[in-house]
């Protein structure tokens, strides 16, 4: 053999050692390392997905109750979150009359489809319904966290039907955790969306609603109620026809001018000079009208105030649609109708009928004031009958006549009523001699 | 000693040659081995799926698919059309505590299932009022049984040396309103003493969690389980 065909074998028989060696030392690490089953990081992954299903369904059927819970609040509240026309006892008003400060009759409009706002109400307070949902789901730590934050959430319509639809700003977070480590290994993070239908088209019943409530403005109570028996049942509307029909007086009253002012004061027709004293003793005593100025000349308009309150079903078949909703006050789930409520409020003014009078600061109406001839007898003047020549008694009716009686420009006192704010009367401080409390006027007194 | 033998001017001939190619094809060998898995019981156990995950996962699945299912309109009906199994012409009926009454309960009330899934169903039992806890107990047993429990059918399970036999997949699902708490419904099956035999296995469990209208529990949640019961039926007495 040469040389170079002997470093074959003993080669050959270094490398087999070596190799069979190396063989025995990985097999058996490789075994050690070989801990799991086959397809383990597959079914993991199913797992985190199905573990995110759980949050996303969660929101699913909590907007839907949300929906439904916000759809009677928003109904309830007549379509608007809040409203310029203020309230008739717990209607939200869509119209309101006033008179306005030369006593004209004026009249506000605060419809609910005015713009966008009932769409708004009610995606506002179907997300504080669904955020109620979340707290609770999140407050069991065993839950994967749902975010809160929804920057789109909205009212849309798709296909003729309005949908709810929102989609969080954040993903429900789901993590794979390392066997080996504990941390975790794998996040998959999924944003919790939906899109509800809504089950009641509440854009178009409002539609309807304002068409004829806007028909029903200024309307005697036996047309108001052949328009509400005309729209009855149309439209899937069930109107209340036993509506109530409130018609009260007030009259408005407000500056119309100026007038004069006078005061009686005491003469002396005629007398003597005492001749011990040497002074000059009136032995008939008289009375004279005497100007002091100008008072503000008043125009009282009497007008009707008239209110109506609405309340309007859904129709669902024979039956009104009713959703299922926690009573907090009865302490248990009952079904509640969907019914919207609203207010609407007018003024019939007639002004034919408004009569004036004469306000002064100082002393009475000149056109008011008598002279009694009996008066005069100076030797009686402590014990005569006078009589009284300003008012005992007014009544103001609106928020301008309350400023006249803030005014006490009959330096009387004056009382407002607490409830309304809109009535006063005036009190005479003392009634002239001969002349009881509450008889002033009866005894001559003037309503000024 | 092995002897290699060289040309005669030392260089490989043709014999060489196949002989360094048998040695490399040898080492291909090797290192093919080196890359299997230890051939032991342990590594092949490591080979199979872990089966009980599988059923895990299945039943997630399965409760997903069940709360979400639409409840049919003629309940009543469908109740009574499976108050019972025939195998191998024998009648055998389910056995539920108070069934006239909670099958009764749910005539008068159809606005318990009527255009509901089974999770609103769920949620709407709670607060059905004038029905006894017993009631809506056999109420809820009786529409998972109707709506879920997957007809008998026959598997041609060799195993069992039976002359007719079937196949019932029982899903059975516990539900507790709030967090704490035992479980408050549930729809186990109850096949005792019946005259029939009944090979079951268990096939996984799952948790989910649904809203509750009713908000004066905290939190308004409902955790429905589930534990889906894989099982053969068969009649004894035609069988054994």
């Amino acid at each position: 053999m040469d040389k170079k065909g002997s470093i074959l074998v003993p080669l050959t028989i270094a490398f087999a050692i070596f190799t069979l060696i190396a063989l025995l030392v990985l097999v058996f690490a490789k075994g050690a390392q070989f801990d799991k089953h086959l397809g383990d990081r597959q079914l993991e992954l199913f797992n985190i997905y199905q573990s995110g299903e759980k949050p996303l369904y969660f929101v699913d059927e909590a907007a839907a109750k949300s929906a439904d819970k916000a759809l009677l609040e928003v109904a309830a509240n007549g379509l608007k979150a809040s409203t310029d026309c203020g309230m008739y006892d717990t209607f939200r008003l869509w119209a309101m009359g006033s008179m306005d400060g030369s006593c004209s009759p004026v009249q506000k409009s605060c419809y609910p489809d005015d713009g966008d706002s009932h769409r708004k109400y009610f995606a506002y307070v179907s997300r504080q319904n669904l955020y109620g949902y979340i707290d609770d789901y999140n407050s069991n730590p065993d839950n994967y966290a749902i975010p809160k934050d929804y920057a789109d959430f909205e009212l849309v319509e798709s296909s003729g039907k309005l949908q709810l639809v929102g989609t969080a700003n954040a993903p429900v977070v789901v993590s794979l955790v390392d066997v080996k480590t504990g941390n975790p290994a794998v996040e998959y993070g999924m944003k919790p969306s939906f899109r509800q239908d809504v089950d009641i088209d509440f854009v178009a019943d409002a539609q309807n609603l304002v068409a004829t409530s806007e028909q029903l403005i200024k309307k005697a109570e036996g047309d108001a109620r052949s328009i509400i028996e005309a729209a009855d049942n149309l439209n899937g509307l069930d109107w209340d026809e036993g509506f109530s029909y409130k018609k009260e007086q007030y009259s408005c009253t407000h500056d119309v001018g100026s007038c004069s002012c006078c005061v009686i004061e005491e003469t002396c027709e005629s007398g003597e000079v005492d001749p011990e004293t040497g002074e000059f003793v009136c032995t008939k005593k008289g009375s004279s009208i005497v100007p002091v100025g100008d008072g503000t000349l008043y125009e009282s308009v009497p007008y009707y105030l008239v209110d109506i309150p609405m309340s309007v079903k859904v129709l669902d078949g024979g039956s009104h649609r009713s959703f299922y909703v926690y009573d907090g006050a009865a302490k248990k789930v009952v079904p509640k109708e969907v019914e919207y409520r609203f207010g609407l409020d007018w003024v019939e003014a007639h002004p034919e009928d408004s009569s004036t009078f004469c306000s002064c600061g100082n002393g009475s109406p000149c056109s008011g004031l008598k002279i009694d001839e009996k008066k005069g007898d100076a030797g009686d003047a402590g014990g005569e009958e006078k009589e009284a020549s300003y008012a005992c008694t007014i009544t103001c009716t609106d928020d301008s006549s309350s400023d006249f009686c803030t005014s006490t420009n009959l330096d009387g006192k004056y009382e407002v009523d607490d409830e309304t704010g809109i009535s006063c009367s005036y009190t005479c401080p003392s009634c002239p001699d001969g002349c009881s409390d509450g008889s002033c006027k009866e005894s001559g007194g003037t309503i000024n | 000693m092995i002897r290699v033998k060289f040309g005669k001017r030392g260089l490989f001939d043709i014999e060489d040659f196949f002989s360094f190619v048998v040695y490399i094809l040898i080492l291909f060998m090797f290192v093919i081995l080196l890359s299997l898995p230890k051939c032991s019981p342990t590594a092949e156990q490591k080979l199979t799926s872990d089966v009980s995950r599988l059923d895990r996962l299945h039943a997630e699945q399965e409760l997903s698919e069940m709360l979400r299912t639409q409840l049919p309109g003629n309940l009543p009906a469908l109740i009574e059309s499976k108050k019972s199994l025939k195998i191998n012409g024998l009648e055998i009926y389910y056995r539920v505590k108070g069934y006239a009454g909670a099958k009764g309960a749910l005539e008068a009330n159809p606005g318990l299932y009527t255009g509901l899934t089974y999770a609103q169903f769920i949620d709407r039992l709670e607060f059905l009022e004038g029905v006894s806890t017993e009631t809506k107990n056999s109420i809820f047993q009786l529409v998972t049984r109707a709506v879920f429990v997957k007809d008998v059918f026959p598997p041609h399970i060799k195993e069992l040396d039976l002359e007719e036999r079937s196949f019932l997949i029982y899903p059975e699902v516990y539900v507790k309103y709030g967090v704490a708490g035992k479980f408050y419904y549930e729809s186990d099956a109850d096949l005792s003493n019946l005259p029939i035999f009944y090979g079951g296995t268990y096939g996984g469990e799952a948790i989910a969690v649904i809203p509750l209208t009713d908000q004066s529990k905290k939190p308004a949640a409902a955790t429905v389980a589930l534990r889906v019961e894989q099982g053969v039926l068969s009649s004894l007495a035609e069988g054994s």
